[in-house]
């Protein structure tokens, strides 16, 4: 009905109007006014209110918010009661939108935090419910703005809903309507940053979860909203944002949205062999885990056109750095910082160093990332990020070699492996290089592992991981076999790891680690308790060509681990 | 127990045992049977399985606590918090955003310095609450690096009593015109 009268409403209205006129032509008194349209136009601007970060992230200057369009947002027209739905559309990208209503009547326009279209599907939702049987993440409500009106008799083109903050006079006082909004846009900057190197990129859907009561909290506990931190997980496709109000939002902190934003691209368009866990500027990290957030960080300054990267927090407090300038620890293919600088230099047209002469634009960065990276057989980390963009017939490969020079990389023969590299950090100690060992059927080596860069037992730092490269020339079923060599102690007599759990003996041994992988898959894992040594063969046949192998040390990330335990562990590898 | 800064990678764990428990050999033919991992130690991640990214860089400071005993309503309960970092002093500042859920006790430090927090600096807090439910006290750690201070922050969830914590909704829960139930937000009008 609502769609009959929108067609020809106008048709009859004037109608209707001539029928006046004519019928009251002869009369010598004034015309009587005509009558009130049936239908009316309703349009205008959609925008939220968007805080920038002070100078130095020192918090966000809430009391002079930027005014930005509700970008491709959906936009939907309800009845006053909100029940029925009688119309819907997309916003522009000026956030215009626009309806036919029927006159004098009251609605509801409803803006959806929400991104739908053929190529992504975006939903900023609410993750906090404390009823104590919470509907699954992704049934939890969704925000929406909503602007009650009244059509009135005339055609009106100045109907402008904003989602505004909600802080007035120094705090938040009113509903922070603005926040899932400055989520939702940030996002599709990301997406058309990437979509415009690839018209044909298919975004997944994903979910983006804020609430006012998210915080840094442990344990975590997604429906009390005690987040680790504002973080991506992988797979199940979903963004976890902070908000706790004077303590740490992110939701005006646009570079952090889209770190973690470059981390669903990595999960959904290229690949990492990162395993997480917490990390700091300045740390040693482990290849896969620097270059991981390296990567998300320079992503960031590229799709915002802003290497100013900033995290503020509650009050007049934050911290960030310069995707072009900052340098924070060593340089090295350890470093996510050098990474940041790396990648965002060979993007930018800004040539701030003597190495930064050029630009090859996000096309072949782009490519590196969606294609070989994503099926390397090595690891995930600069090496073979580099190789492969050298590999991208650019033409710039001088540039590039000038730009891992200055990153502390050697770029001559470079490879996937790191084969060539040289820098195993300042002072150059122990356990870093080679990147990898190479392991032959039959032959023992000797590697150890070293929790030195590591003081709170992380186990995601340089050298705490170290990587064997195995050829099989043809498929052979494999057994696994990492002994501790020396073995730092020696479990009492009939000791059983699996027996009771509250047994604190069980955190007190060596305890060998290790994933057989394929192109990023794992093929064979030993990762028993067993004290000193883990033996495992593989079930079948692994087929012919190259495996990388991961080993670590458990009780190098095991909170329960002894104080005294050594930090250099080393283990007999073999592989019959 | 002790709590430690919050560590994604632990934290998938729960989601990863799960997991693990279950490939076997249901994995693909060259994934070993494997016996149950012991009890607190993370299964293998895979690229394409579910985990949590590392989470937004942070400050070089690692902060961890223990809630000593059960808090009742009205009685001081003590927080040991542990602060971490190598990169040199470090001022921590306690706050509590909901001063009807919780208080300092009397004479409790808001503010402090450490200045050698390298090996792990435990400080003393007590607050007292004020109604059951679960209740916040946040801390946050600030240290100085060559690139200007660098900050983190925690909150400490704490227990009282048996009464749920109580969320903040953030407009109105509605039912929308398909039956779901969305979160209303007024709209101001933009001139």
């Amino acid at each position: 009905m609502g769609k009959l009268i929108n067609r020809y409403g106008r048709q009859l209205a004037l109608l209707a109007t001539a029928i006046t006129i004519a019928a009251c032509g002869k009369s010598s008194s004034s015309p009587p006014p005509p009558p009130p349209p049936a239908t009316v136009a309703i349009s205008g601007i959609l925008t939220y209110e968007f805080p920038q970060p002070f100078n130095n992230c020192q918090g966000l200057d809430l009391d002079n918010p930027l005014i930005r369009p509700i970008r491709q947002a959906t936009v939907q027209l309800l009845d006053a009661g909100g029940t029925n739905l009688l119309a819907s559309m997309v916003s522009n990208d000026s956030g215009a939108y626009s309806f036919n209503v029927g006159a004098a009547t009251d609605f509801i326009i409803r803006v959806r935090a929400e991104l739908k279209s053929a190529d992504w599907d975006v939903e900023v939702r609410n993750n906090v419910d404390t009823s104590g049987s919470p509907p699954p993440l992704g049934q939890r409500p969704i925000y929406a703005l909503d602007f009650p009106f009244n059509s009135g008799t005339s055609d009106n083109p100045n109907v402008n809903p904003l989602a505004a903050t909600g802080w007035t006079g120094g705090s938040y006082t009113g509903t922070r309507a603005a926040a899932p909004f400055a989520i939702l846009d940030t996002i599709y900057t990301a997406m058309r940053f990437v979509a415009a190197e690839d018209p044909t990129a298919n975004f997944t859907a994903l979910d983006a979860f804020w609430s006012p009561d998210n915080k840094t909290a442990s344990p975590t506990d997604l429906a009390a909203g005690d987040l680790p931190t504002t973080f991506y997980s992988v797979g199940a496709s979903q963004l976890f944002l902070l908000g706790l109000a004077g303590v740490d939002t992110d939701e005006f902190d646009d570079q952090v949205v889209v770190h973690e934003w470059g981390h669903y691209f990595e999960d959904k368009f290229s690949r990492t062999d990162s395993f997480g866990g917490s990390h700091a500027r300045g740390d040693l990290l482990d290849s896969r885990l620097a270059f991981s957030e390296g990567w998300a960080s320079a992503l960031s300054a590229m799709s915002l056109d802003n290497p100013a990267y900033c995290d503020t927090f509650g009050g007049s407090s934050g911290f960030g750095w310069n995707a072009e300038s900052s340098r924070f620890g060593p340089d090295g293919w350890f470093n996510e910082q050098t990474v940041i600088r790396l990648i965002y230099d060979l993007w930018d047209t800004d040539p701030d160093i003597v190495a930064d002469t050029s630009s090859i634009g996000f096309g072949p960065i782009y490519n590196v990332m969606a294609g070989p990276q994503s099926t390397t057989e090595a690891f995930t980390s600069i090496f073979a990020f580099a190789t492969y963009l050298k590999q991208q017939g650019t033409g710039q490969d001088a540039f590039i070699d000038a730009l891992l020079t200055d990153s502390g990389i050697n770029p001559t023969g470079i490879d996937i492996w790191g084969s060539t590299e040289q820098n195993a950090s300042p002072g150059t100690p122990d356990d870093v290089l080679p990147v990898y060992t190479p392991l032959t059927l039959g032959v023992t080596e000797t590697i150890c592992v070293n929790s030195q860069f590591d003081s709170g037992r992380e186990g995601n730092k340089l050298s705490e991981h170290r990587y064997l490269r195995l050829n099989l020339a043809s498929a052979a079923q494999v057994t696994f076999s990492m002994i501790a060599n020396p073995a730092p102690s020696q479990p009492t007599g009939g000791f059983d790891c699996t027996a009771d759990p509250s047994d604190p003996e069980n955190s007190e041994h060596s305890d060998p680690d290790f994933l057989v992988l394929r192109n990023g898959q794992i093929s064979v894992f030993g990762w028993s308790c067993a004290p000193n040594s883990e033996i495992v063969a593989s079930s079948g046949s692994l087929s012919a060509g190259d495996f990388v192998i991961d080993i670590n040390e458990f009780r190098h990330e095991d909170d329960n681990s002894p104080a005294g335990f050594p930090e250099r562990v080393c283990f007999d590898f073999t592989a019959n | 127990m002790i709590h430690k800064t919050p560590n994604i990678f632990a934290a998938s764990a729960l989601i990863l045992v799960g997991i693990a428990a279950c490939q076997g050999s249901s994995s693909g033919p060259n994934v070993t049977e494997q016996p149950a991992t012991d009890a607190g130690k993370p299964a293998p991640t895979v690229a394409d399985a579910n985990s949590a990214s590392p989470g937004k860089p942070t400050a070089p400071i690692a902060i961890s606590y223990e809630v000593i005993g059960n808090a009742i309503v009205g009685f001081p309960v003590s927080i040991n918090v542990v602060v971490t970092s190598a990169a040199g002093p470090v001022d921590v500042q306690y706050s509590i955003i909901d001063g009807s859920a919780l208080m300092f006790q009397s004479g409790q430090v808001e503010r402090l310095k450490i200045a050698d927090p390298s090996s792990g600096s435990v400080q003393q807090l007590a607050v007292v609450p004020q109604r059951e439910g679960r209740v916040y006290v946040n801390v946050s750690a600030e240290v100085e690096t060559p690139d200007g201070s660098m900050i983190r922050s925690i909150a400490i969830p704490i227990k009282v009593g048996s009464a749920p914590e109580e969320a903040t909704i953030n407009g109105e829960l509605v039912e929308g015109p398909e039956g779901e139930t969305v979160i209303s937000m007024p709209a101001q009008e933009s001139n």
